[in-house]
């Protein structure tokens, strides 16, 4: 009886996981419902629109593609090595606390305070202005994910290999990068979903001028057009799905820093 | 029972998560501009309606409202920190 009811919970919670991708499913592909008619015809009208048509989204897609993939291999870089660098130092406290302060500012909050500054240095509006002010939440983000990972452990292992005549270029690509290519993959794979979602950051820094498919989403859905924001949806969330199957050995396990 | 141990023990637990929560719930964007009510609005959403109106003037009120957001939650979080320090100070 109580395995029935895991089941069933289990059953349940899936349901509402899938219920919102097939709502998606539902007014991409089927936006014509008229009564009396029992079934809805289909109609792939909104994916034509959105690829061929005036609406075409392939910029905005590329624009996210490009914007999260740098974001997420520079954020995961750089908080890797910094994490390492700062590890044994006396600011590490410090580093720590400042790396806490984006997350206790809304995206959008912190876009404001930080709006000026990019304006004034001619960078608000541009793609890279775009990609350094999304890569002020997700280093910290990443150099948080990475003190749990300079382990007694690792530091014995690197001292090993050092002893045993390892040079630096051979600890890091022998020993540290193997050992840690799950905490890389998992953390970048986390940055790259910030980017990919966000929205507040990049409208406000991007002044409209950077499209990207969140915002396409947005503006569709204040464009009051449900199929267009349906399709654009499902377009949104392909990439991240496909990471997720594409590593999922590495990303559905616990143990992020076992090997 | 539930008043004097189970709800202590879990709120001193639970702390950290709470506060969390409440940041993220307090600064949230996507879900109150696409599903929140129009007025009163979440100050996040209202901040960015001063920001992408046409008027000029409403501009500087929502870099003010952000600097002010912005000054709320370093005060919580130093209350928070002092409190804390003074709790674990040895009597």
């Amino acid at each position: 009886m109580k395995r029935l009811g895991a089941y069933l919970a289990l059953w349940l919670q899936g349901l509402l996981y899938a219920l919102p991708f097939g709502i998606l499913l539902l007014l991409a592909g089927m936006p014509y419902w008229p009564f009396p008619q029992l079934w809805p015809g289909w109609s792939f009208q909104a994916w034509h629109l959105l690829w061929g048509g005036s609406d075409n989204v392939l910029p905005a897609f590329l624009h996210s593609l490009v914007l999260a993939l740098s974001v997420g291999a520079l954020a995961t870089l750089g908080g890797f090595l910094s994490s390492r660098a700062l590890q044994q130092s006396m600011l590490a406290g410090w580093a720590r606390r400042w790396a806490y302060f984006p997350f206790l500012l809304t995206p959008v909050i912190y876009a404001l305070l930080l709006q000026y500054f990019f304006t004034w240095l001619g960078w608000g509006g541009s793609l890279g202005g775009v990609l350094l002010a999304q890569l002020f939440i997700t280093y910290p983000f990443a150099f948080l994910f990475f003190q749990g990972f300079w382990t007694p452990r690792v530091q014995a292992l690197i001292n090993t290999a050092v002893t045993l005549g390892a040079q630096q270029r051979q600890v890091f690509w022998r020993v540290l990068w193997p050992y840690a290519r799950p905490a890389l993959v998992t953390c970048f794979f986390q940055t790259f979903l910030i980017s990919w979602f966000e929205y507040g950051l990049t409208s406000v820094i991007g002044l409209g001028k950077v499209p990207t498919l969140a915002l396409t989403v947005f503006q569709y859905l204040s464009e009051a057009n449900p199929a267009l924001a349906a399709a654009a949806g499902l377009l949104l969330i392909a990439p991240p799905l496909f990471l997720l199957w594409l590593n999922k050995r590495v990303l559905l396990t616990a143990a992020v820093y076992e090997v | 029972m539930l008043r004097r141990v189970v709800l202590p023990t879990l709120l001193k637990r639970a702390a950290p998560v709470i506060l969390l929560y409440f940041v993220f719930a307090l600064g949230s964007y996507e879900i109150p501009l696409l599903l929140g009510r129009s007025h009163p609005q979440m100050l996040s959403v209202y901040a960015m309606d001063l920001l992408d109106s046409y008027q000029l003037e409403t501009i500087p009120q929502a870099y003010g409202l952000a600097a002010l957001y912005t000054s709320f939650m370093a005060l919580l979080l130093l209350l928070l920190s002092a409190g804390r320090r003074l709790k674990q100070k040895p009597v």
